[in-house]
């Protein structure tokens, strides 16, 4: 129960995160509010609170998100969850009404404040299934990776100090490769540690394990990765 | 928020159905949606963790082919995946086309992107959201087939696809032909509920079967997605029948019918249930009415012996051997209008203001009898091409096309045609477009 608890409020959390850091990659932050996100392909702002100012001006392609089952179907695929929990697609199931019905002929190019709670929600629930897949796999370090897809170097077992900084940024260019397809810039790992620091200094909740409160931290970086605008795009 | 173009928007009301038609057709719709609850199943096509190595370069190429990968499929993949390695391989060659090929082969390209466009299409409402069922099965089943089967077969095969007999045996799908196929979706709704890979569970069938007389029997008059239960149920279902061609012209020729409207067309067609005085005003008619129910009215003879209503079991596409009620009602509302006694249909959007528009070729240029003839008529057309090319192009390009790139569409359109309508090629010929992807 203190574990769930636990999963509710680092999710919140990290919703929290994700809403601060909808401006990964090629967007600039015109004005960090998004309870209205508005994307423009154009890369001129509009002048508007929420303004997420794509500066990939050469493509005339609209910046939009996955839809609908599709968004469940990549997050499966970027994270290589062939089956994913009947918890996680009980997130999708609830969350879905607030996904975008649009399709293939009308892309998804608003995206609501309901819509990113759902997409966080779904991609918390996919995070917590990945963890618990590379948990079962062998640890590696950096000059001998194991088997192991984006947790490397992270030790299950033991408090999120013993992470050291190269096994983050391992971490957050593994993911960063399979769920932005790109490399992460420095300003946005330093922008990830940074947040990931932060939360890590936060009273740890009264029981909880050190090895919990590490499962926590990496899933913070997977949501908040997974769940930003480059890891949803369409 | 300020984007390129979207979908044209919907038609304003041209046609107002009676409060009676807005009801059954409601309470049909409500009735499929209780009695079709979708579960929500996982991507059972195998997936492979990828474990991309944190040191590797990634060049401008693999990102251009995890994006020509993403767009073809609508999926994302991780950009170190072995499929994208591969498509890199042939951009760097300069081969982008091939490249393109590779997404298409892929089963997530028919069971995302594919079925996703044949949703749309579906239903009135153009929602990806509409279950799976016939329709959406046939459309993917002809693209995944486009080796054998030109794409001029969505109106004009008498054919339709389902589940494999080893699908159905081992996720035990329903497959009762009248309880699961003819009269109701439970065939379809369960291999969407099931997870199951359209690339690889669906069949093809033939003939198209249908309710006539009380029974099932081999469609008469078969045409492709025109003659399945899932297009006869989003356009058949009250109204008179003149939703068949509205949304014919709308979904495989791309356009709304005021884009198609002609005041200078034929009025002979019209029936006796539109009103030749609208507020008394008889000039209302001949500019505003006529210029949509001269030309549709001109086809909907095709449709004279189609319904889709309950049949003891359900519901099905049933055909008559007289026309249906509903393509006669409302008779003094014009008495002189005209009376359907066949399935003849005539061609009146060959005017000027169409010709180009359409392009209209093929044996059944000036019009023919039954659906299959209609069907035949719209893929014969160049209309039908470019717009199998236009919805590529929006799919894929996640944008429809700008005005400067008509010719585009145009030029890829004839060589759709001279590929033998080969739908994914066609796909593979828009997606690997400079313009496209970047």
């Amino acid at each position: 129960m203190k574990k769930h608890t636990e999963m509710i409020s680092t999710l919140l959390t990290t919703f929290i995160v994700i809403l601060a850091f909808q401006n990964c990659a090629k967007h600039e932050v015109a004005n960090p509010k998004i309870d209205a996100a508005t994307l423009n392909n154009d890369g001129t702002p509009d002048g508007t609170a929420g303004d997420i100012v794509d500066s990939s001006k050469a493509d005339p392609k609209p910046v939009s998100v996955n839809y609908s089952e599709n968004l469940l179907i990549s997050m499966q695929n970027q994270l290589g969850v062939a089956t994913p929990s009947a918890k996680t697609l009980a997130a999708f199931t609830a969350g879905k009404g607030q996904l975008s019905a649009k399709g293939p002929f009308n892309n998804v190019e608003t995206v609501n404040q309901p819509m990113w709670g759902a997409i966080t929600t779904i991609a918390g629930e996919f995070c917590v299934d990945t963890i618990n897949l590379e948990k079962a796999k062998t640890i590696g370090t950096a000059a001998a990776p194991g088997p192991r897809s984006f947790f490397n170097q992270v030790d299950f077992t033991r408090a999120p100090a013993s992470v050291s900084d190269t096994a983050r940024s391992d971490v957050i260019r593994r993911l960063a490769l399979a769920v932005w397809g790109r490399t992460e810039t420095a300003a946005e790992q330093t922008l990830i540690k940074t947040t990931l620091d932060a939360i890590l200094a936060l009273p740890p909740v009264t029981g909880t394990s050190v090895a919990v409160q590490t499962e926590n931290a990496m899933l913070v970086v997977c949501s908040t990765m997974l769940a930003s605008l480059d890891g949803v795009r369409n | 928020m300020r984007l390129t173009e979207k979908r044209d928007s919907k038609p304003n009301s041209y046609h107002s159905e009676s409060l009676a038609e807005q009801l059954t057709r409601m309470s049909m719709v409500l009735i499929a949606s209780l009695t079709f609850v979708p579960a929500v199943m996982a991507q059972t096509t195998p997936i492979t963790a990828v474990a991309c190595d944190p040191s590797e370069a990634i060049s401008s190429e693999r990102t251009l082919a995890l994006k020509l990968f993403q767009s073809i499929t609508a999926t994302r993949i991780p950009i170190c995946d072995a499929r994208i390695k591969q498509m890199e391989t042939l951009i760097k060659a300069g081969n982008r086309k091939g490249a393109a090929a590779i997404a298409t082969a892929d089963p997530l390209f028919y069971d995302i992107m594919v079925r996703d466009i044949a949703r749309q299409l579906s239903n009135k409402d153009e929602s990806v959201q509409a279950p799976l069922n016939d329709f959406v099965a046939t459309f993917v089943g002809v693209v995944r087939d486009s080796d054998t089967t030109s794409a001029k077969e969505l109106l004009t095969g008498n054919a339709f696809y389902k589940a494999n007999p080893t699908a159905i045996t081992t996720n035990t799908i329903r497959n009762t032909e009248r309880a699961d196929l003819v009269s109701s979706n439970n065939h379809y709704a369960d291999i969407q509920s099931k997870g199951l890979s359209l690339f690889s569970t669906l069949v093809k069938q033939t003939p198209q079967r249908a309710i006539a007389g009380g029974a099932v029997v081999d469609h008469p008059d078969g045409a492709g997605l025109l003659t399945t239960r899932g297009w006869a149920e989003a356009q058949g279902t009250a109204g008179t029948n003149r939703r068949f061609v509205e949304q014919t012209f709308r979904q495989f020729m791309c356009v709304t019918m005021q884009q198609w409207a002609d005041a200078q067309a034929s009025d002979e067609r019209i029936g006796r249930d539109v009103t030749r005085t609208p507020g008394g005003d008889f000039s209302a008619f001949q500019s505003t009415c006529k210029a949509c129910h001269g030309q549709m009215d001109g086809f909907r003879g095709a449709f004279a012996f189609v319904d889709f209503i309950a049949d003891g079991n359900g519901f099905a596409q049933t055909i008559s051997t007289a026309p249906v009620a509903k393509m006669n009602q409302k008779t003094s509302e014009y008495p002189n209008g005209f009376v359907t006694t066949d399935a003849s249909f005539l061609n009146f959007a060959k005017g000027k203001a169409n010709a180009d528009k359409f392009g209209w070729s093929g044996s059944s240029f000036n019009g023919g009898t039954g659906i299959r003839q209609f069907g035949q008529l719209i893929a014969d057309s160049k209309g039908f091409s470019r717009c199998m090319v236009r919805r590529a192009f929006t799919a894929v390009c996640r944008r429809s096309p700008v005005e400067g790139e008509e010719n585009q569409i145009r030029s890829l359109a004839s060589q759709f045609e001279l590929d033998n309508h080969h739908m994914r090629h066609m796909f593979e010929n828009v997606a690997s477009q400079s313009n496209c992807v970047k």
